[in-house]
């Protein structure tokens, strides 16, 4: 994935109101990379008239 | 040590109802078992002596007072540590909750008491059910009883169920399975692990890893005993929403051992050839066993197998942290260092990502559908490797090397992402006498065509009435049942 480093890490984290230490962050980095890789082979899904297995049922 | 810890659920259950063991007898065997093999095993987190004695002689009263009583009367079963317990403390193997107690039963355990089971204690658990491992750094690592001398992991994250119900601790255990936390400790300490079809059994009480993946079910020592037990736990719950009105069959009658004419898939790419060679042999051995019962397999693909690591991951992932929120903003430090990690990826997980997982949740779930349109059960490896020793985080399967934690969860988290409904039952035992277990896939809410082939299976081998090294007290009996000829054995 390209663009993902520490720094991004720390900005998304902050964003989402979490105070992560860098140290860990950074070396939570190569697992973030190996996961949104896998993430984004999703793409090559035929994906556009699928719905998703989610559903709201009111009763 | 008694013989009693070893009875299955049916011959136990109908001693206690013929009023030839008491309740109270069956209870204390398991609690000095316990007493015994714990402090190694590290099975249990808490142990309920007094409540369950408390139930074992309200048991015997009843049986002696002429009541009627069900299969499960005077049965003492263990529950992982995630499901809430009225009164006992529930602590998700975490720091987090090492103080909760639950004011109220979960729907599944208040079932299963008014059935009549009995709450042993409660299980070792991978922290959080966020590991396939079954490791815990707040309560010691279980122990896979299969080796005596390697400190061996038991499979998680229902760690504690699988070493309890393997080594005799206990009739029976409850577990939640969200990428194969059933089937993955079944498959490594060689006992038999149901995931139910999602909607079959309440979720209500249990504390969520990813609540569209979770499932509970049960950890037994045979398909028949699992039977037993998925019946009261099954049905529609008002308290979780996804539970479904259709009707809990008799799961016992369909225990026939008839298979004859049974449609059998065989899934070998990504399954089977991700597997050793061992594992390889002792699932084809097994499939040999269900063609001479008459079953008709042929080789089946998953396609959308590529895609199940992706999707599983965004969602669990992403689920996971949303019900962590609060306490990885507040308590970080309270946490394993590896839930922590595994908990901080979800924060990486887009919206958009999430949404295209559960769109390509549909399309593997409706690959498998189509499969069993045809087909009326699928079988795969439960895992690709056995037991690893505690520590270790690499494996070599036929000159690869692979993750630990990716390779245990690999073949199973595919039908937590469709929902089916699997069995995992051990299908041999390596050279080391570590055991191996194969899955059962079966069609959405048909659990009894699933136990119907796993206990047809048991009917025709003897890998599950096997006893591991650890509490070996004495030798098991000679099973009546044939067992396979020597050259398909595994090990």
């Amino acid at each position: 994935m390209e663009g993902v480093n520490a720094k991004t890490l720390r900005r998304m984290a902050a964003l989402l109101g979490y105070d992560w230490p860098d140290e860990e962050l950074e070396a939570l980095l190569p697992q973030v990379e190996k996961s949104l890789e896998m993430v984004e082979r999703l793409d090559a899904l035929a994906l556009r008239d699928v719905e998703p297995a989610l559903q709201y049922r009111i009763v | 040590m008694t013989e009693l810890v070893w009875k299955p659920i049916s011959e136990l259950g109908r001693l206690i109802a013929g009023k030839e063991v008491s309740p109270v007898e069956v209870v204390q065997a398991y609690l000095d078992r316990i007493e015994a093999l714990d402090g190694k095993l590290k099975a249990f987190i808490t142990v309920c002596r007094d409540d369950a004695l408390a139930a074992a002689k309200n048991a015997e009263t009843a049986v002696m007072s002429g009541q009627a009583v069900g299969p499960l009367h005077g049965v003492p079963i263990g529950l992982k540590d995630l499901f809430a317990t009225k009164g006992t403390r529930t602590t998700g193997g975490s720091k987090i909750l090492a103080d909760w107690i639950p004011e109220d039963d979960a729907t599944v355990v208040a079932r299963l008491k008014d059935a009549g089971a009995i709450v042993l204690g409660k299980l070792n658990m991978h922290e959080f059910a966020y590991g396939p491992e079954g490791l815990n750094a707040h309560y010691g690592n279980a122990w896979n009883p299969w080796d005596a001398h390697t400190h061996r992991m038991p499979g998680g994250s229902s760690s504690g169920s699988g070493v309890a119900v393997a080594a005799g601790l206990c009739a029976a255990a409850l577990g939640s399975d969200t990428g194969g936390s059933i089937r993955i400790p079944a498959a490594l300490c060689g006992i038999t692990g149901l995931k139910p079809t999602y909607g079959r059994a309440s979720r209500a009480g249990v504390l969520p890893l990813a609540w569209s993946m979770d499932h509970v079910g049960p950890m037994t020592r045979t398909a028949a005993d699992a039977a037993l037990l998925l019946a009261p736990m099954s049905g529609y719950d008002p308290r979780d929403p996804t539970t479904s009105v259709l009707p809990v069959p008799d799961y016992r009658a369909a225990l026939t051992g008839d298979i004859k004419g049974l449609r059998v898939g065989l899934f070998r790419p990504f399954f089977l050839e991700s597997a050793g060679m061992v594992l390889r042999q002792a699932v084809e051995g097994a499939i040999k066993r269900l063609e001479e019962q008459g079953a008709v397999v042929e080789q089946v693909a998953l396609e959308s197998a590529a895609h199940v690591a992706g999707a599983s991951f965004a969602i669990v992932a992403a689920e996971a942290l949303a019900y962590h929120d609060e306490w990885m903003r507040t308590r970080p430090g309270d946490y394993g260092a590896d839930v922590r990690d595994r908990l901080r990826l979800g924060a990486f997980v887009s919206a958009t990502q999430y949404l295209k997982a559960q769109q390509a949740r549909q399309l593997i779930r409706n690959e498998v559908d189509a499969l069993l349109a045809k087909l009326d059960v699928l079988i795969a490896p439960a895992t690709p490797i056995v037991a690893p020793p505690v520590g270790q985080t690499e494996v070599v399967v036929e000159g690869e090397r692979h993750d630990v934690r990716s390779s245990l969860i690999r073949l199973t988290r595919p039908f937590n992402l469709s929902g089916h409904p699997v069995c995992a039952v051990p299908c041999g035992f390596t050279v080391a006498g570590l055991p191996m277990g194969m899955q059962i896939v079966g069609r959405p809410f048909d659990e009894a065509t699933v136990l119907r082939v796993a206990d047809a299976y048991q009917r025709v081998t003897d890998w599950h009435t096997r006893r591991p090294p650890v509490g070996q007290d004495a030798p098991a009996a000679p099973s009546p049942l044939s067992s396979p000829p020597r050259g398909e054995r595994a090990g």
